[in-house]
């Protein structure tokens, strides 16, 4: 059945609605604009590279089977980082459970290039790896909230619905994070200048 | 009170700037292709509209599903082997490229079904059959060709669920109904239509919000005037909104 058609024979002289009609949201495009930063987003919130495939395509499942209940009233992106948010915790804590010889193996394999990661320069990958290795050292509250916050840069408001914790706490634990990533960046490069 | 009131270090930029490649990119948009999730095995809409196209998108993989095995076999094979054979280069693929390998590769077992129709026995595949309980059947094939091996995770949704023809109905199913009815042609161009605008929004905010990262604030000033003209309601309005706060909020652009 045609419901356009439908809608045009009951509203014959209706004018223009003043809300123009969202676009058509559906997997393909939504996959489209924002994989690059659930990408991101899950690389910083501490899923391994080597599970990085399986994790975006697990948050693109969920994506698949609750796009109809998006009702529109939070934004997309903040959307799609709750469920990235889970999916990573999940992937978290799978890594944790692996037995330490698998974790060994794991830690072995070769990390993603810097030219796939899509960095132009040996300094900015240097960079980019001295950040992640700093943010491996938080704890995963303050990871989360650091990289919601300072790579993100979602609000505090969203942050606080998305975590379910208040306003206030949002703020001193993002400080707390930062004043611990930073601790961390500056002993990880002190300890790299000390190293001919 | 604004969360971003500090400077940035340049490890936090460097890990803003942390996207896949290109030659990543099109490496995932191959994989979830092959898993068949944005290929549309049933593909999630928050549009009624798009659910008319659903259902139809639904009738052409039930005409597919009544395929024959060496039919279905011959698709995956057609399918997969390109895709498979893709090198990774650094030019993003469009969707509208991957969209054409499957609709070529659909339009080439449909000619062999036919000619196996008017030669032989197979006369008795009815291209128009319905059979929603076999439709299962067409999608875990391409699966063992390629790197997704986890494929089958989305099948059963597929599967059990009818009606979840009103979840169906985007960029490929209507592709495949493409070339099996000429109406679909216009959902698919407009599907099409959708994502290049979205990705042109994605554009213009992206290098706004990088603008605004390296202090550049009359850039992203210019970037985000640029998209409230161009897109006044558009999807990604809302991100809009929230760079122009931080340009009004800060002055020092960061």
């Amino acid at each position: 059945m045609n419901a356009g058609a439908l809608g045009r024979r009951a509203m014959p002289r209706q004018l223009p609605s003043a809300e123009p009609q969202a676009p058509v949201l559906n997997l393909a495009t939504v996959y489209e604009a924002h994989f690059r930063y659930v990408w991101r987003c899950l690389r910083g919130l501490g899923v391994r590279d080597s599970q990085l495939d399986d994790a975006l395509q697990d948050v693109f499942i969920v994506v698949q089977r609750r796009l109809s209940e998006f009702d529109g009233r939070a934004e997309l992106r903040t959307w799609l980082y709750a469920i990235a948010l889970r999916i990573a915790r999940k992937y978290r804590d799978r890594a944790r459970r692996e037995p330490a010889s698998l974790e060994a193996a794991r830690e072995g394999e070769p990390e993603l290039a810097a030219g796939e990661m899509g960095g132009d320069s040996e300094l900015e990958s240097e960079r980019l790896a001295l950040a992640h290795r700093a943010l491996s050292a938080l704890s995963d509250d303050k990871r989360e909230i650091f990289v919601l916050a300072r790579v993100e840069q979602m609000s505090a408001p969203e942050i606080g619905s998305l975590l379910g914790i208040p306003l206030n706490t949002v703020y001193s634990r993002l400080r707390a994070a930062r004043l611990a990533f930073e601790a961390e960046v500056t002993r990880l490069r002190a300890r790299t200048r000390s190293t001919p | 009170m604004n969360l971003d009131d500090d400077d940035d270090s340049v490890f936090e930029q460097a890990l803003r700037a942390d996207l896949p490649s290109m030659a990543e990119q099109n490496r995932l948009r191959q994989r979830i292709l092959a898993a068949g999730i944005a290929a549309g095995t049933a593909l999630g809409t928050t549009n009624v509209a798009a659910a008319a196209q659903a259902s139809f998108g639904a009738s052409a993989l039930s005409k597919l599903s009544a395929l024959s095995w060496p039919a279905k076999l011959a698709l995956a094979v057609v399918v997969v082997a390109p895709v498979a054979a893709v090198p990774l280069v650094d030019e993003p693929v469009p969707a509208a490229a991957l969209v054409s390998q499957v609709r070529s590769s659909a339009e080439s077992v449909r000619a062999r079904a036919d000619s196996k129709a008017r030669f032989g026995r197979a006369a008795a595949l009815p291209l128009d059959a319905t059979e929603p309980a076999r439709a299962p059947e067409l999608l875990p094939e391409p699966a063992p060709a390629n790197v997704a091996a986890r494929a089958p995770v989305v099948q059963p949704q597929a599967a059990v669920s009818p009606p979840a023809n009103v979840n169906a109905g985007a960029a490929q199913p209507a592709a495949v109904s493409d070339l099996l009815a000429p109406d679909a042609a216009e959902s698919s161009r407009a599907q099409l239509r959708n994502e290049s605008t979205l990705a042109a929004e994605t554009q213009l905010l992206d290098r706004a919000f990088s603008a605004l990262a390296a202090g550049d604030r009359k850039t992203a000033q210019a970037l985000v005037a640029e998209h409230a003209k161009r897109f006044p309601n558009g999807l990604l309005r809302q991100e809009r909104e929230r760079a122009r706060a931080r340009l009004a909020s800060n002055p020092k652009g960061e």
